[in-house]
C-alpha cells in the first residue's frame, strides 16, 4: 500500500462521517430550495427559483442580512483580536501562567446556553453586575437596560458570543505561538527591537497562516450563530438581533416552509462561503512567508 | 366520566365473541412527551399498563426544540402513537396527517360536552374533528403584589385597563416600584398577551371563518394606545421585550414588580421559589369584563393506530388527559400538586382531591369562575397562525419603538392575517 492509499485509507471514516452528516443533508437542502416541499406524504413539486425570490423579496430577508453582516463583523473582530491578546498574554513568563491557561479553556467550555443566560443577567439593569460597575466608575450615570435597546442589544450579543469563541481562538494562537523559536525572537530583542516592532515583524508574520485559520473559522461561526442570541434576545427587541438562522429557523419550524427555509439555508451558506472567502483575500495577501 | 367497562377490556369481549385474537393487533405504544416530569409520565404509563394490560414506551424529548423535533420526526415518517403537542400546531398536524382524529372513539363526544364550553375550539375545529385532549390548561390571570398595591393607596387590584395604567403609575411616582408591570413580551409571546387584551376588553378577535375582525372593532386601537403608553412611559420592566422566565420569576419575588400577566399556575411557581415578596403575591381575574384567554396544551395520537393497538392508546389518551375509567383524575392530580396545571373540565375543579391539591393561597373559586368566562379564538389552532404570532411580535415592537401608531398596527395585523391565511 502507498503512502497515498495509506493516507486514504486513514482519512475514510472522516470522509464517511462527513458525506453522511453533511453532503447528503446539504444536497437533499439544495434540491429542497427548487421544490415545494409539502409536510405531508404527498410528492415535492419542481419550482424553479421560486422559493429564492419569495426569500429575497421579503423585507425581513435584506433587514436579518444587514444585521447578520453587522453582528459577524463585530463576532470575528472581538474573538480574534481578543483571542490574540489572550495567547500574547499567556505565551509571556508570567507566574502562574499554567493556571492561567487551563483557565482560559473555561470560557469556550461553557455550554453556548450557559453562556447566554450568564451574560443576560450580568447586563442586567436590577441585578446585573455590569450596569453597577459602569455606575460605580462613572460611565453611565443612571443603570441601563441594555437588552431592550436596540442597538445595545446588538453589541452585548456579540460580546457574548465572541466572548465565547474568544477563548478557542486563544487557543490556537498559543499553539502557533508554541512553535516560534525563542532565538528570533530573541535576536530581534537583542537587535534593538521594541515589543511592537517584534510583535509586527517577527510574531505576527509567524502567526499569520493561523491568523488566517481563526478568522476562517470566527467567520463561519458568526454567520452561523444563533444560541446566544436566542438565549439573549430571541432576536429582539424587534427584529434588532434578528440573524439569517433565526429567521432561518422560523421559516422551517415556525413558518413551516421547507421550500424556502432551504432556500435561505442555501443563501446562508453562500454568504459562509463569500464572507470567509474575502477575509482569505484580504489576510492571505502580501504574506511574506508565502513568498 | 367513568365508562365502567375499560375499552380494552371491552374489545378483548368483543374479539372473543367473535372468535378474533385481540392480541394480534395489540402492540406496545409510543409516547413521546417533553421533559417536565419524565419520571413522573413514566409512573403514569406504567400505572395505565399495569391495569391495562397494554404496553407502552415513553420517549421524552427536551421542550425546548420540541415543536421543530416532533414536526421533524413526522416529517421524517417517524410517528409516534401518543404525543404531546402544542396548540398552535394542532392544525398543521391535521393538514399532514400527522394524528388521528378521534371523533369516532366511543365517550369521545363526553368527554367534549364535559369541557368548559370556551375551551372547546382547543379540541374541536370549525367542522367538528376532534384533534387532542387537554394535557394541561391555565387562564390568563392577573397578579399581583398586594402589598405594594395597598402602599400606592389602591383598596384592590386594577379591574380596567385605565386602572392599571393608574395604578402602575402612582406605583412608580410613590417610589414603591421602578418597573410596575411585567409580562413575557417576547417576540414570539407578544400575540398571548394581544389576545388576552383584546378578550379582556370584550373584543372578538376572529370571527368563526378566521378572519380578522379585531380591526373593525376601534376599542383594538384603544389597547394598543393603552399598550404603548405603559411602555413608552415607563411603566413596564425596562427589559420586557427580551425578559424570559427568570427575570420574570426574579423580580416579582424579589419585588422588583408589582404585576405580573400570565397563566395561573405562576403564583405556584413563584411561591415554589420564594423570595421576600413571595407571600405578597395574590391573583386576580384579568382587567376587562370581557373573555380571559384560555391556554395549554394537548395530547394527540398519531395515525399509525388500528384494532387492539388503537383501542389501547384510546383508553391511555382518556386514563392520561382526564378522568379515568373510575372517574378520577389520577394523572391531572399529580400535575395541580407537582405545578398547578389544570383540565378545563369544570369536573375537575369539583373534584375534591383536586381541591385539595391545590395550594391554599389559590382561590379556587376566581379561578373557576375565570374558566367559566375564558375562551380562545379558533383561529390560534390553525396552521397559518403560527405566522401570524411571529407577525404580531414584529409590529407590536415596531410601535413600542415608534415606528409606527397603534392604528397602523392594528390595521398591519390585520392585513397580516388575511394575507397568511391566504397561504
Amino acid at each position: 500500500m502507498s503512502d497515498r492509499q495509506f493516507g486514504l485509507v486513514l482519512a475514510l471514516p472522516a470522509i464517511i462521517s462527513l458525506v453522511l452528516v453533511v453532503g447528503i443533508p446539504g444536497i437533499q437542502t439544495l434540491i429542497y430550495s427548487f421544490q415545494r416541499v409539502p409536510l405531508s406524504d404527498d410528492p415535492a413539486t419542481f419550482v424553479g427559483t421560486d422559493n429564492y425570490g419569495k426569500v429575497l423579496g421579503d423585507e425581513s430577508f435584506v433587514e436579518s442580512l444587514v444585521v447578520t453582516l453587522q453582528y459577524t463583523a463585530g463576532y470575528v473582530l472581538l474573538a480574534t483580536v481578543l483571542g490574540l491578546l489572550f495567547a500574547l498574554l499567556l505565551d509571556q513568563p508570567l507566574r502562574g501562567r499554567g493556571i492561567a491557561r487551563a483557565l482560559l479553556i473555561i470560557p469556550w467550555a461553557t455550554p453556548v446556553i450557559i453562556a447566554g443566560v450568564m451574560w443576560k443577567w450580568l447586563i442586567d439593569p436590577q441585578v446585573g453586575g455590569l450596569n453597577a460597575v459602569l455606575f460605580e466608575i462613572g460611565v453611565i450615570e443612571d443603570y441601563k437596560p441594555f437588552l431592550a435597546d436596540r442597538e445595545w442589544a446588538l453589541v452585548f450579543t456579540i460580546l457574548a458570543a465572541a466572548w465565547h469563541q474568544a477563548s478557542f481562538s486563544a487557543l490556537l494562537f498559543l499553539a502557533s505561538l508554541q512553535t516560534l523559536p525563542n532565538e528570533i525572537v530573541e535576536a530581534a530583542r537583542v537587535d534593538g527591537a521594541t515589543a511592537w516592532q517584534r510583535f509586527r515583524g517577527v510574531v505576527f508574520p509567524w502567526i499569520r497562516p493561523m491568523l488566517l485559520v481563526v478568522v476562517v473559522i470566527n467567520v463561519i461561526y458568526g454567520v452561523l450563530q444563533f444560541d446566544t442570541v436566542w438565549v439573549m434576545t430571541q432576536g429582539g427587541p424587534g427584529d434588532a438581533t434578528t440573524l439569517l438562522p433565526i429567521l432561518l429557523y422560523r421559516q422551517l419550524f415556525i413558518f413551516s416552509d421547507i421550500g424556502a427555509g432551504s432556500a435561505l439555508a442555501v443563501m446562508l451558506g453562500v454568504v459562509a462561503v463569500l464572507v470567509s472567502s474575502i477575509a482569505l483575500i484580504l489576510l492571505g495577501r502580501d504574506d511574506p512567508l508565502a513568498a | 366520566m367513568g365508562l365502567g367497562l375499560s375499552l380494552p377490556a371491552a374489545a378483548a369481549l368483543l374479539a372473543a365473541c367473535s372468535g378474533e385474537d385481540p392480541e394480534a393487533t395489540r402492540r406496545t405504544l409510543r409516547f413521546v412527551g417533553w421533559d417536565f416530569l419524565p419520571d413522573t409520565i413514566q409512573t403514569h404509563l406504567d400505572t395505565w399498563a399495569a391495569v391495562s394490560g397494554g404496553t407502552v414506551e415513553l420517549e421524552v424529548l427536551p421542550v425546548t426544540g420540541y415543536p421543530a423535533a416532533i414536526q421533524t420526526r413526522f416529517r421524517g415518517g417517524d410517528r409516534p402513537d401518543l404525543f404531546y403537542n402544542f396548540t398552535y400546531l394542532l392544525g398543521q398536524f391535521l393538514e399532514n396527517g400527522w394524528n388521528r382524529t378521534l371523533n369516532d372513539l366511543p365517550g369521545v363526544e363526553e368527554r367534549i360536552d364535559a369541557l368548559y364550553p370556551g375551551a372547546r375550539s382547543r379540541f374541536v375545529t370549525a367542522d367538528g374533528q376532534i384533534t387532542s385532549l387537554p394535557y394541561f390548561s391555565a387562564v390568563f390571570m392577573n397578579h399581583y403584589n398586594a402589598a405594594m398595591v395597598e402602599q400606592a393607596g389602591f383598596s384592590g387590584p386594577p379591574q380596567t385597563l385605565q386602572e392599571y395604567y393608574d395604578q402602575c403609575a402612582k406605583i412608580k411616582a410613590d417610589g414603591i416600584s421602578d418597573a410596575p408591570y411585567e409580562s413575557s413580551w417576547l417576540n414570539e409571546r407578544i400575540e398571548e398577551y394581544l389576545m388576552a387584551t383584546l378578550l379582556g376588553e370584550g373584543i372578538t378577535p376572529f370571527d368563526d371563518a378566521a378572519q380578522p375582525v379585531f380591526a373593525d372593532d376601534p376599542r383594538s386601537v384603544d389597547v394598543l394606545e393603552w399598550w404603548r403608553a405603559m411602555y413608552q412611559d415607563g411603566l413596564t420592566s425596562p427589559t420586557i421585550l427580551t425578559d424570559d422566565n427568570p427575570e420574570l420569576i426574579g423580580g416579582m419575588t424579589q419585588g422588583t414588580f408589582a404585576f405580573y400577566a400570565g397563566h395561573d399556575y405562576w403564583l405556584k411557581i413563584f411561591n415554589d421559589v420564594g423570595g421576600p415578596a413571595a407571600a405578597d403575591l395574590r391573583m386576580a381575574p384579568m382587567p376587562g369584563a370581557g373573555q380571559t384567554l384560555l391556554a395549554g396544551e394537548v395530547v394527540q395520537m398519531g395515525p399509525d393506530l388500528e384494532g387492539t393497538a388503537l383501542n389501547d392508546a384510546w383508553d391511555l389518551l382518556k386514563f392520561y388527559t382526564g378522568a379515568d375509567n373510575d372517574g378520577n383524575f389520577t394523572v391531572p392530580l399529580t400535575w395541580v400538586e407537582a405545578a398547578a396545571l389544570a383540565v378545563p373540565y369544570p369536573s375537575f375543579f369539583e373534584d375534591p382531591a383536586i381541591q385539595a391539591a391545590y395550594p391554599d393561597y389559590y382561590d379556587l373559586g376566581v379561578i373557576t369562575s375565570e374558566y367559566d368566562r375564558a375562551g380562545t379564538p379558533a383561529a390560534r389552532a390553525l396552521s397559518w397562525y403560527q405566522g401570524f404570532q411571529v407577525k404580531v411580535g414584529e409590529r407590536v415592537n415596531d410601535m413600542l419603538a415608534g415606528d409606527a401608531t397603534p392604528a397602523e398596527t392594528v390595521a398591519n395585523m390585520a392585513d397580516d392575517a388575511v394575507e397568511l391565511a391566504a397561504g
